[in-house]
């Protein structure tokens, strides 16, 4: 019965094929006036054009839901098999595909954050890099690569594994290149830190000398400081605590309060002032929030017997307090 | 067929193969409660269905049954998942989140996946291009070296199975 009850198959046709050339954004008058003759014709014509169109808006309007399919399509990627429901794996396997052949220039991307600010960054080959306080990145996802320049901060990497496109963090000190891994990068006044939480990444030197081998392969647990001459020889690190930064925490465990400082500035935009020579010697155990460095600087004041001084500018400087000189 | 006769051969179906079936689904699912529930979702199936289509498999038919009902359920799932992980991201904003907001993205992202799983791969691809990354049709026929017109036929495509689907839900 034509105009009531379900559109049929040749009607959802034509208003896909006005709809797909409304989309193009390329309608000449001519055109424009054959669509509006057609939905005029009938008022069903009109009504499946403007749901089909209506789910453009949808989509374009849904930032959580873009982020929720592709963590989705993600997930896919890297937990696929579920036994016997047959059809899945191939599909996934389309949807995969789908995501590997993902053009160049669309995922040219530079992210940035503030201090105190990080930012969860979902690349559409799947992997998901989170960005810490004051960072940069420029990443670039090519058919033959995936490369983040770190200009800036630190990252941590989840990669999403594909064969034959290796995912490179650069730094001007070198490179650490992962085929499916997670680890974190991190620029440094002295060079770069990378941490691999999971799997083994290469880490390769930008200009070692020649009786130097530029490249060393380290695991999981593992962490390595790059220079551009060398990579020094791994060192055993918690994997958790290298990355709670991700959760907005900063743990110490008897390090110098100086330097504990020099972190919790990283994500302040109105440092916190310190003589490093009073508090040499000083040292502290315990966690920090990020989120709230304000409130990090109380805990860390208290547990380090530091005295802090507030200005009415809302400068803020610490100096040892009168117990811990005593000490 | 009667209406009688027919929840009779369903329970006859039930009495004879739907331990098997749940056996089955647990193998699948590695979870015995979703395989019960996916077994008793698939003869409530069965009782919906206007008209039995007569059985040479019985089991080879429930099988279809439960592996449709299986596939959806692991989509549903794989939403809900999605959706936890990005709450969980946006925990300082979550207030915005109510449960109508996340039920209702949930259904939108269900709509979505199974017009992914309906595409042919290429359309596929450039449907995730044009409605999810943003570029224009012509961007992505240059991204996948395809022309404009096969680009327009593929969004054409994503149009239609879109609303088949919005009607058949």
């Amino acid at each position: 019965m034509p105009g009531a009850g379900a559109p049929s198959a040749d009607l959802i046709h034509q208003a896909a094929q006005w709809a797909a050339m409304i989309d193009a954004g390329d309608v000449t008058e001519s055109e424009m006036a054959a669509c509006r003759a057609w939905c005029a014709a009938d008022p069903q014509h009109q009504a499946l054009l403007d749901r089909m169109l209506g789910f453009n808006d949808r989509m374009a309007a849904a930032p959580f839901e873009k982020a929720a399919l592709h963590r989705l399509l993600h997930r896919r990627q890297r937990r696929p098999l579920l036994a016997g429901a047959a059809a899945l794996p191939l599909l996934v396997a389309g949807i995969w595909a789908a995501w590997q052949v993902l053009p160049l220039h669309s995922l040219f991307a530079d992210y940035r954050t503030a201090p105190g600010e990080q930012r969860v960054v979902d690349l559409a080959d799947g992997s998901r890099l989170t960005l810490d306080t004051d960072g940069a990145i420029d990443v670039e996802l090519g058919q033959k690569q995936r490369l983040v320049q770190l200009r800036q901060g630190q990252i941590l990497a989840e990669v999403a594994p594909a064969r034959d496109r290796p995912f490179i963090v650069e730094t001007p000190e070198g490179t650490a290149t992962a085929l499916g891994t997670s680890f974190t990068v991190r620029r440094e006044a002295g060079g770069t830190l990378v941490t691999v939480v999971e799997s083994h990444v290469r880490v390769c030197a930008s200009a070692p000398p020649a009786h130097v081998l530029p490249c060393r392969d380290i695991g999981p647990g593992e962490s390595v400081h790059l220079s551009a001459r060398m990579v020094t020889a791994p060192k055993r690190v918690d994997t958790a605590r290298a990355t709670l930064w991700t959760q907005g925490w900063l743990e110490v465990d008897d390090q110098e309060v100086a330097d504990v400082l020099i972190e919790l500035n990283r994500y302040r935009d109105q440092p916190i002032g310190f003589d490093p020579s009073a508090l040499r010697g000083l040292r502290v155990t315990g966690s920090f929030p990020l989120t709230d460095t304000d409130q990090a600087l109380q805990g860390l004041a208290r547990t380090a017997r530091l005295h802090v001084d507030r200005d009415t500018d809302g400068h803020v400087a610490v100096r040892p307090g009168n117990a811990a000189q005593k000490n | 067929m009667v209406e009688g006769a027919a929840a009779a051969v369903i329970g006859k179906l039930y009495t004879t193969h739907a331990h098997w079936l749940q056996d089955w689904l647990r193998l699948r699912t590695r979870c015995a409660s979703r395989a019960a529930d996916l077994t008793q979702d698939t003869f409530c199936r069965l009782l919906e269905q206007p008209r039995l289509p007569p059985l040479a498999s019985p089991r080879g038919y429930l099988v279809t049954v439960a592996r449709r009902l299986l596939i959806d359920d692991i989509r549903r799932r794989e939403i809900e998942r999605a959706i936890a992980d990005i709450c969980a991201l946006q925990n300082g904003e979550a207030d915005l989140l109510t449960p109508e907001r996340i039920a209702e993205a949930a259904q939108f992202l269900d709509m979505v996946a199974r017009l992914l799983d309906t595409l042919p791969e290429q359309a596929r691809t450039a449907f995730l291009l044009r409605r999810v990354e943003g570029l224009s049709q012509q961007e992505v026929a240059t991204a996948l070296g395809i022309s404009l017109a096969t680009v327009k036929r593929h969004i054409a495509l994503s149009y239609a199975s879109c609303l088949s689907i919005m009607e058949g839900a």
